[in-house]
């Protein structure tokens, strides 16, 4: 009896500890190992011509339903008088925040940031499509996936063509190679280069976004007061 | 019947069929009154206009679009040509289609003919001698094709597949 | 520019309907404590005023969560939102403020009716009559602690909307003030027009009793309506943008000035300080007063909502 008693509190706390163990890997001191990426996007818009194919790519590869899009360009102008004329072109595509609006109004926490990757995403699933991320998102790049009816919006491609070991859609299909992909905290990384020695802005960062999404500006085609 | 005058039989009897698809296509475009210019004597391959420019209402002729004759072909002259390998200047070209295409209704129908009206001839992306312009019914992945054929830059294999 | 169909417009009038339910349901409560507190104690129950509020609050909050739940891109995975939580989310606050006010609810609800309630269990369960005196042991904890959710749930409708920082008239510390005292004045209306519909007295002491503190609360509606556009008109920018557009010309302008101004504030206004004056209050001071409260708040949720959703940061 005493024997079997003995055994059972043995291989109980053996248990114990062995879950705590593995709970602790699992954790903040078990994930030392592994690194964080913060992956960021540059849109360089001297080099855009508005021809869509980002926008053609990332539906294709994402199917994205007609009727919605992840990503669009918006085209501004024409500026000057013919024949003279020109454009200027903006993206408009989910920032990847680092303080993410979206992310902090979620009832069920559907809409979260991955902290391997600094990507925004959604698990639709959990979501129950009541719109409140849509409304909470300043940029409004949200929107309800018709076929899923979850929210949905750019994922810089995580569940399809990063997981491949490949550069997100829209970056290989620009033609004029205006679009570029990487991790900020990699100081090799072409994007970190590009960052460090070009004049680069982003939108609304008076709201605290603090957006991933960086735009290299071609000059206005407009005098803004 | 002989096994050769089987297989002539067959063969003048398909051609008979083929010519006889074909040539009330041939026979409607040929009738129409723009290719009945005597520039189509030389010019009977390329030339024949078979597009909705050709029709009777409009009245055109060769020299609508490509100018008058003058001294050609014997000697140079101001004969517009809008091929990727003519020697006229894209404004000439593009002065062309302006008799008649405003550039302002051009931009309602697409902005890009606002931004290439004086780099790029028009004939570049429409064609108008064949029977239907590919401008015309052109799909959303076509059309960014086309922008990356003159603006694309060859991606260097090595970075751009990898993360 | 549609009023009812614009860019940047997400949430329709389902929510601004749900808004308006929940803050009718948190007044209603409140009144029905107050009148039980400090006028009818524990006969409050046979008070038509008491009867209507104790009905209008369980079936306000229930009508506002089913509009909820049918307003849902997936109305089917609405339980995903009762079991997953988020706490920096105020919706997800809200939800858990939610059932606990509705268990608050019920369990008062039973205190209020104990005398009825015990009488019909007397013979037939047992079991329920101890629960029930259990429940009235801890009455005096329930009531407080219920007239804070129903404070809290009446805030929350304003946090709700405040939190969204897209848009520059809703990203206002002075709403949740605002959407409390809008939500406890339709919560009186809704009580004093169940009551008299239910034949109660128009000149009893409920509804001098409520008369007296609605008062206060419409003046305070006014400052606060006023404190808000003022606030965002000195804010500049996109907020000053964004405030005349709403109260300027133009559909929701009329809806503000005519609807919510007039008729939903200074009609009552008027009417409660003639009443005060005159001899005797009669039904249809009372429901007319009543309705008019109701109406301009309903114009004031759907308002707040759709011109707040008008300007974008």
């Amino acid at each position: 009896m005493k024997n079997s008693r003995r055994l059972f509190l043995k291989s109980a706390c053996a248990l114990v500890v062995g879950a705590s163990g593995y709970t602790v890997a699992q954790g903040p001191l078990g994930e030392a190992q592994q690194t964080t990426k913060k992956y960021a996007l540059i849109h360089d818009e001297t080099k855009c011509i508005g021809c869509d194919a980002c926008s053609v790519a990332c539906r294709e590869v994402n199917n994205v339903p007609e009727g919605v899009t992840r990503l669009r360009i918006e085209r501004k102008g024409p500026y000057g008088e013919y024949p003279e004329q020109y454009f200027r072109f903006t993206r408009h595509s989910c920032q990847h925040c680092e303080d993410t609006p979206c992310v902090k109004v979620c009832p069920t926490g559907a809409a979260y940031k991955d902290e391997a990757t600094g990507i925004v995403s959604v698990d639709a699933w959990k979501c129950v499509g009541c719109q409140y991320c849509i409304a909470a998102c300043p940029y409004q790049v949200r929107f309800i996936n018709p076929v899923t009816k979850a929210a949905d919006k750019c994922d810089f491609c995580k569940e399809t063509r990063l997981k491949e070991g490949k550069l997100p859609a829209c970056v290989s299909a620009c033609p004029t190679q205006a679009l570029t992909f990487g991790d900020l905290q990699d100081p090799d990384s072409q994007v970190v280069q590009v960052l460090k020695h070009t004049p680069n802005y982003r939108t609304k960062t008076e709201l605290g976004t603090r957006p991933k999404l960086f735009r290299i500006g071609s000059q206005d085609g407009e005098v803004r007061l | 019947m002989s096994l050769f005058s089987k297989i002539a039989f067959c063969a003048v009897s398909i051609s008979a069929l083929l010519l006889l698809n074909i040539m009330p296509v041939k026979a409607e475009v040929n009738r129409l009154q723009i290719n009945q210019d005597k520039c189509v004597k030389c010019h009977k391959r390329n030339g024949l206009m078979a597009g909705v420019h050709g029709n009777d209402a409009l009245a055109l002729t060769c020299q609508s679009c490509h100018g008058e004759k003058g001294k050609h072909p014997r000697q140079p002259s101001l004969i517009v040509g809008f091929s990727a390998d003519s020697n006229t200047k894209v404004t000439a070209q593009v002065d062309s289609c302006s008799q008649c295409h405003e550039h302002d209704v051009l931009y309602q129908a697409d902005w890009t003919h606002a931004v290439h009206s004086n780099k790029v001839g028009c004939a570049n992306c429409h064609q108008l001698h064949s029977d239907s312009d590919p401008m015309m019914t052109l799909a959303t992945e076509e059309r960014s094709a086309l922008c990356g054929k003159c603006h694309g830059i060859t991606p260097k294999e090595s970075d751009d597949e990898k993360l | 520019m549609s009023p009812f169909h614009f860019d940047g417009l997400v949430w329709h009038w389902p929510i601004a309907i749900y808004l308006f339910l929940a803050g009718v349901s948190a007044g209603a409560v409140f009144f029905a404590i107050l009148l039980k507190q400090f006028r009818l104690g524990d006969d409050a129950y046979r008070s038509p005023f008491v009867q209507a509020a104790c009905i209008i609050a369980p079936l306000s909050v229930f009508a506002g969560l089913g509009i909820l739940v049918i307003d849902l891109t997936k109305p089917f995975d609405f339980w995903k939102i009762l079991v997953f939580y988020n706490p920096t989310s105020v919706m997800s606050v809200g939800v858990a403020v939610l059932m606990f006010y509705q268990a608050m609810l019920f369990a008062w609800l039973a205190c209020v009716f104990k005398k009825p309630l015990l009488a019909f269990c007397e013979q037939r369960w047992p079991r329920v009559q101890r629960l029930l005196k259990w429940l009235v042991s801890a009455e005096a904890s329930i009531t407080g602690i219920l007239a804070i959710s129903a404070v809290a749930l009446g805030a929350y409708t304003g946090f709700l909307l405040s939190a969204l920082t897209t848009y520059p008239m809703l990203n206002n510390p002075v709403l949740p003030l605002l959407f409390l005292f809008s939500g406890l004045s339709s919560g009186a209306a809704g009580t004093l027009l169940g009551g008299v519909l239910m034949k109660g007295s128009p000149d009893g002491k409920e509804v001098h009793f409520i008369h007296n503190i609605e008062i206060p609360i419409i003046l305070v509606e006014m400052v606060l309506i006023f404190t808000f556009f003022v606030g965002l008109i000195l804010s500049g920018g996109a907020s000053k943008i964004a405030a005349f557009r709403a109260i300027g010309e133009g559909f929701w302008g009329w809806v503000f000035w005519g609807g919510i101004v007039f008729v939903g504030l200074s009609l009552p206004l008027a009417f409660n300080l003639f009443m005060k004056a005159s001899a005797k209050r009669k039904f249809s001071y009372v429901a007319v007063t009543a309705m008019c409260s109701l109406t301009g708040v309903l114009l004031l949720r759907n308002f707040i909502l759709y011109t707040g959703q008008m300007t974008v940061a």
